[in-house]
């Protein structure tokens, strides 16, 4: 029988600490049930921007298929993306019925008196049976949890909860099942929050790559005026211009010059972090990063024996054929561990076919091994 | 309206920490945020050092807060802020884990300092709406920095409906990114593991310039900030307005005592906003921007509406009267 945590009896926290404390308001810990973590297989996460998409995670070795409704509730508001009502309850349908999950990301953050619209997504993503919640902002993770207790929630990687403090937090006054791990963190420290939180942890295994913390870059909203936390949209298409001169192609962002390629040179979807700019030594330089896709199929058992309970792969935004692709690249990667982790290795051919699914960019581990 | 001096951002050497801060005991500011908000590998104060410093800006009457690390990711970062938690000073946090830490246990009785203990959330916690600045309210968060994008109508609904105290970020470089990766050093061609403390040679960090010359943004380690300084100077009478109840300065490493006294000369209606703007371009070179307070693009520089203009002139005029 499952066993029962119960979290610590409900308490004034910070009682007597504030000079301004609104005693009669208090926040109070969460009481309800607290998942338990009992994953004993790692579990692919699988990105989809539409139904086809999702049947293609499914019948490629998806565990799980995370999505969105196509509004600004969620991280990846492109247009043309994402689900209406009716088509997500068509997905979870075809996943349930194949003995797979469904969860929907809430994970933007609402400004002004919008965040009704939030709520509302929450209670569509319950109504339709979603098997996760994926939110991000505090606002919008208390409603979900007074309103649904029992409802799993994971918090998004754009709270960027990087370490245990942070995790166990949310735990405390949410009750989170799982959090999503912002990608500043090495393998090792990973094994470290392992030690000091039950929650489940879920990290990016594949596909683009913010090189700056999510949830917390202001770049794109600084240079086009549409916040991408609350938006959805990093680099909106309708600020995009592609120009042009003397052979070279001038890139530009709401009229400035993210990029200026000479014959030859490509680069992937413009963003802030994308760009080439003047440093001060005089150099026209990719300060922040050169273009680059995540790909750690290498070091899947170093994840797995860290105590890594997800592997998620990143684009909602791309084709049906490359959710098919990596999806079950990744999917012989893990049972090609479990049947034999002393002989695991990443042939060529597996590690190819996924690499070319990256649009010209280079693979890339991050940070997961050293800083 | 308090007028506050934010954490330095940059990497300065002790000894010009300990300057920059005699001076600050001079400054017309109520508030001073102390502490490491980018890098823990950063080591121009140790936590004695600290503490002294904030203990002679009490004697001078500036009430002191300490910020946490924005990015936290192991024990190390961790434990800098379980020491930060021990100071006796408020704490302002910028990443979640210091509520955690915070509490419990609770902090000892005597802390706080001048005013009481209170707890802030930083610019970096993103209290973007009314449920989630009512949730901070609930565990003891009595001040909101907002969220640097924020636009007046944004935080002016949020102070409306949660009676919060609202701290913006008026002037400085704004910060716009963190990262795992340190820029400075990969502009060096080094990793932030071989970190040789390059910061020090960039006590505002470094620019970016598009391939039109444009300063666009600013690293400062694993930080990006803007290119152009960020400022609501003009904005003053708005602000007060929307009863916002301190502007934060952010320090630089020539003029902030400047910077100090034209807001302090603003706020007190001494001077108007075109006044105030065209004393503060003697501050910087690379010039200013402040769209997102009305919605545009951060980068952008909007004069603030007539309107505003001619109630400072009044009153200015109603002080010259006097």
């Amino acid at each position: 029988m499952k066993k029962i945590e119960r979290a610590v009896p409900p308490q004034s926290p910070l009682k007597g600490a504030g000079s301004r404390g609104n005693n009669e308001n208090n926040t109070l810990p969460y009481t309800g049930r607290t998942p338990q973590r009992a994953r004993e297989v790692l579990q692919l996460v699988c990105p989809a921007g539409n139904l086809p998409s999702l049947k293609a995670a499914i019948d490629n070795g998806a565990d799980v298929v995370y999505t969105g409704f196509n509004d600004a509730t969620n991280a990846r508001n492109f247009e043309g993306l994402n689900f209406t009502t009716q088509k997500l309850a068509e997905g979870i349908s075809y996943a349930h019925k194949k003995g797979k999950k469904v969860y929907i990301a809430i994970n933007t953050f609402p400004q002004g008196n919008t965040y009704h619209q939030w709520y509302n997504s929450v209670d569509k993503a319950v109504s339709l049976g979603a098997d996760a919640l994926i939110i991000a902002n505090l606002g919008i993770l208390k409603y979900a949890r007074d309103k649904y207790p029992d409802v799993n929630l994971h918090l998004s990687v754009q709270a960027s909860a990087s370490n245990y403090e942070s995790i166990n937090f949310y735990k405390k006054y949410f009750g989170i099942k799982r959090v999503i791990l912002p990608r500043v963190l090495t393998v090792k420290e990973m094994k470290a929050l392992r030690d000091n939180t039950d929650v489940e942890l879920e990290v990016f295994a594949l596909g683009g790559l913010c090189i700056n913390i999510e949830g917390r870059c202001y770049l794109s909203s600084f240079v086009t005026g549409a916040s991408t936390n609350t938006e959805g949209a990093c680099s909106p298409s309708r600020f995009v211009r592609f120009i042009n001169e003397n052979d070279h192609m001038k890139i530009t962002l709401n009229n400035v010059v993210l990029n200026n390629l000479a014959p030859g040179e490509t680069s992937p979807y413009p963003t802030c972090c994308k760009g080439r700019y003047i440093t001060e030594k005089g150099e026209y330089f990719y300060s922040f990063e050169e273009p680059e896709s995540l790909n750690v199929m290498e070091i899947i058992p170093r994840l797995i024996e860290a105590g890594i309970d997800a592997l998620k792969i990143e684009g909602r935004q791309r084709t049906k054929a490359y959710v098919a692709t990596v999806t079950s690249a990744l999917r012989k990667a893990i049972d090609m561990y479990y049947k034999n982790p002393s002989s695991y290795r990443i042939d060529d051919n597996l590690m190819s076919l996924a690499n070319a699914t990256f649009e010209g960019t280079k693979p890339t581990l991050g940070c997961y091994l050293e800083k | 309206m308090q007028l506050t001096l934010g954490p330095v951002l940059f990497d300065w050497k002790r000894e010009d920490l300990f300057g920059f801060y005699d001076e600050v005991k001079d400054m017309p500011v109520d508030r001073v945020y102390l502490g490491e908000v980018v890098c823990s590998k950063k080591n121009g104060l140790t936590l004695k050092d600290i503490e002294n410093i904030g203990k002679k800006l009490e004697d001078a009457d500036k009430k002191v807060i300490v910020s946490s690390l924005a990015v936290v990711s192991n024990e190390d970062e961790l434990n800098l802020v379980r020491d930060i938690v021990q100071l006796p000073f408020s704490i302002e946090a910028n990443d979640m884990s210091a509520f955690n830490i915070i509490n419990p246990p609770l902090p000892p009785f005597s802390k706080g300092g001048m005013g009481g203990f209170e707890i802030i959330a930083g610019p970096h916690i993103t209290t973007y709406n009314v449920p989630s600045i009512q949730f901070l309210q609930g565990i003891g968060v009595n001040r909101v920095v907002f969220p640097v994008e924020l636009s007046r109508d944004a935080i002016e609904y949020n102070i409306q409906n949660t009676n919060i105290d609202g701290e913006v970020f008026a002037h400085g470089k704004v910060p716009l990114a963190f990262s795992w990766r340190c820029y400075t050093s990969r502009e060096y061609g080094l990793n932030k593991d071989d970190c040789k403390h390059h910061c020090r040679l960039h006590p505002d960090g470094m620019i970016l310039r598009t391939i039109e010359k444009e300063p666009l943004f600013t690293i400062n380690g694993t930080s990006i900030l803007s290119g152009l300084v960020y400022t609501l100077v003009e904005f003053i009478e708005d602000l007060k307005e929307i009863d916002v109840k301190a502007l934060r300065i952010s320090p630089q490493w020539q003029n902030t005592k400047d910077i100090v006294n034209i807001f302090r000369k603003r706020i007190d209606g001494e001077i108007s906003g075109e006044e105030g703007m065209t004393m503060l371009k003697q501050t910087s070179q690379t010039g200013f921007c402040n769209g997102w307070y009305m919605g545009k693009a951060g980068k952008e520089y909007l004069a603030a509406p007539k309107k505003s203009i001619c109630s400072v002139v009044a009153a200015a005029s109603s002080l010259n009267i006097r």
